[in-house]
């Protein structure tokens, strides 16, 4: 468990898997992640199955709010290569009822504290639709910079820029 | 597979150009501005080449051949593409470093783009560069690559951090 | 491949276990060891930033000489345990052991960008202590009746090495 001022991070537990099912079905909730394909009941319980024991290689939590309340989930990944301490992060708050209430700020701090703290990486980075620009604004509070623009990047109807940013240690606020 | 370009052909990789590989693995200044830090072993490097003989569309490895003596220059690939994005990473390997400086680097990173856009279906290529590797940079311009940013101490290497470039090219935009 | 002065580390490769049958028939390279010798591993595939156990070869004469490697790395403590053993009983005293640690401990710093290195050796084991601390290692436990060999309690000690403290 790993505790911030309105949410912590736990490892993902089955119990979780109705709820992520219900959440990641939400198309309005999920249109700035890219989740192209609909997510069965199994999927969701193979996806919390496989990351009950967070490490190094692959860092998944479950978010919740103090109450209890899951709200989504975020991780860090793509850590092959321990001689660079980079990670990627991935963030994915689903309950559309509890957006705008400064969850996502405050989870986007822990689990880079705990990136920095736990792990001890020197840089986190991400990248984010560049029409996604509430994300986007989150990213940037908590201290991520622009580094590039990955020019129609994805396709959705359309091609599309993502952007990249990144958080060097010393740099969270 | 061969496909005839200017100065260079590419063709499907094969189990004999291990011992090409190993040789150019053993050169320090070519893995200087390569992610491998850690020897290879005989057996890793055939392993890596035999990877590279079943071409995918997330996965496609070539030799590059110099046109005038038909000899192994290098190793060129496409990699992690998906159907839906069809933006896939490029990897330009120049091995031989007695070739260095005769346009072989800019021809392979067209061949293998044009490839991709041509045979694969491709929409854009990307791919990083140390920032501070000016003749690889400078070649990839050459073929229509544009800067998208920098990207800070994203690799630490020989005892220091090196920031890497993001470059681009979009299907439409080589040269 | 990574290049000191007299020595060069490389990949395991099949046809070094000869050498190590050799290495380990030697009391001298045995009595030393904290652990039983086992055979000679040839770890399959690439070498990793968990794994990274090498050949140490004469670079003038391209001889297998001994082994040195990291092991247990670990990427939040950033730290790893280094072993090494001089094999070939015409390479000790010369210099290739304290070249090969420091070549060793360059590419642990420099490549692997590890902020530790620690080893663990035997007390009574001098010509080896003597060596790390040529290297730079500092002396920071000892653990007394640490290992039980041969019929009698040996001591041990650990040893660490910060970057900046490499010479």
């Amino acid at each position: 468990m790993y505790l911030g001022a309105l949410v912590r991070l736990r490892a993902p537990e089955p119990r979780d898997a109705d709820r992520l099912y219900e959440l990641f079905n939400d198309a309005g909730a999920v249109a700035g992640l890219g989740v192209r394909y609909p997510v069965s009941r199994q999927a969701e319980l193979d996806w919390v199955t496989g990351r009950g024991t967070p490490s190094y290689g692959s860092a998944h939590f479950a978010v919740e709010t103090h109450d209890g309340l899951l709200l989504g989930t975020c991780g860090l990944f793509d850590t092959e290569w321990p001689e660079n301490r980079s990670a990627q992060l991935g963030i994915a708050l689903v309950d559309r009822s509890q957006w705008d209430k400064g969850y996502g700020t405050d989870t986007m701090r822990t689990l880079c504290r705990f990136g920095f703290e736990q792990m001890n990486l020197h840089r986190i980075e991400l990248l984010v639709f560049a029409s996604h620009t509430r994300a986007i604004r989150v990213y940037e509070k908590v201290g991520f910079v622009r580094e590039a623009v990955a020019r129609q990047k994805h396709w959705n109807a359309g091609w599309h820029d993502d952007v990249l940013m990144s958080l060097l240690e010393g740099e969270l606020r | 597979m061969r496909y005839v370009a200017d100065l260079v052909t590419l063709r499907s990789p094969e189990p004999g150009d291990a011992e090409h590989h190993a040789r150019w693995f053993a050169d320090p200044e070519v893995t200087r501005t390569l992610a491998l830090r850690y020897p290879l072993s005989p057996d890793a490097v055939a392993q890596r080449v035999a990877e590279g003989t079943r071409p995918s569309f997330a996965d496609r490895r070539f030799t590059v051949l110099a046109n005038d003596t038909g000899a192994a220059v290098g190793y060129t690939a496409l990699k992690g593409a998906t159907p839906e994005n069809r933006d896939a990473e490029l990897d330009v390997v120049l091995g031989e470093r007695s070739l260095w400086g005769r346009g072989y680097g800019t021809a392979a990173t067209r061949a293998t783009c044009r490839y991709g856009f041509d045979r694969v279906g491709l929409h854009r290529v990307h791919l990083w560069a140390l920032a501070d590797d000016a003749r690889a940079v400078r070649a990839y311009e050459r073929a229509g690559f544009v800067t998208e940013g920098r990207a800070r101490d994203r690799i630490f290497k020989d005892g220091r951090w090196h920031d890497c470039l993001l470059m681009g090219l979009l299907a439409g935009e080589l040269r | 491949m990574i290049s000191g002065e007299l020595v060069t580390l490389r990949a395991r490769r099949p046809g070094d276990e000869e050498h190590a049958a050799r290495w380990y028939d030697d009391p001298e390279t045995t009595r030393w060891l904290l652990n039983d010798a086992g055979p000679y591993e040839i770890p399959a595939g690439m070498t990793t930033f968990a794994d990274a156990r090498f050949t140490v070869d004469d670079t003038a004469t391209g001889t297998p000489i001994g082994t040195a490697g990291l092991v247990n790395a670990s990427p939040e403590h950033r730290r790893a345990t280094a072993f090494l053993v001089i094999g070939d009983a015409a390479f000790r005293g010369r210099g290739y052991g304290f070249d090969t640690m420091r070549t060793l401990c360059r590419f642990a710093f420099d490549s692997m960008n590890l902020a530790k290195v620690e080893l663990e050796v035997l007390a009574g084991n001098d010509r080896a202590v003597a060596l790390y601390e040529r290297v730079g290692f500092v002396r920071e436990v000892h653990r007394r009746r640490a290992l039980w060999v041969e019929g009698e309690w040996h001591d041990e000690y650990l040893m660490g090495l910060f970057r900046e403290e490499l010479r």
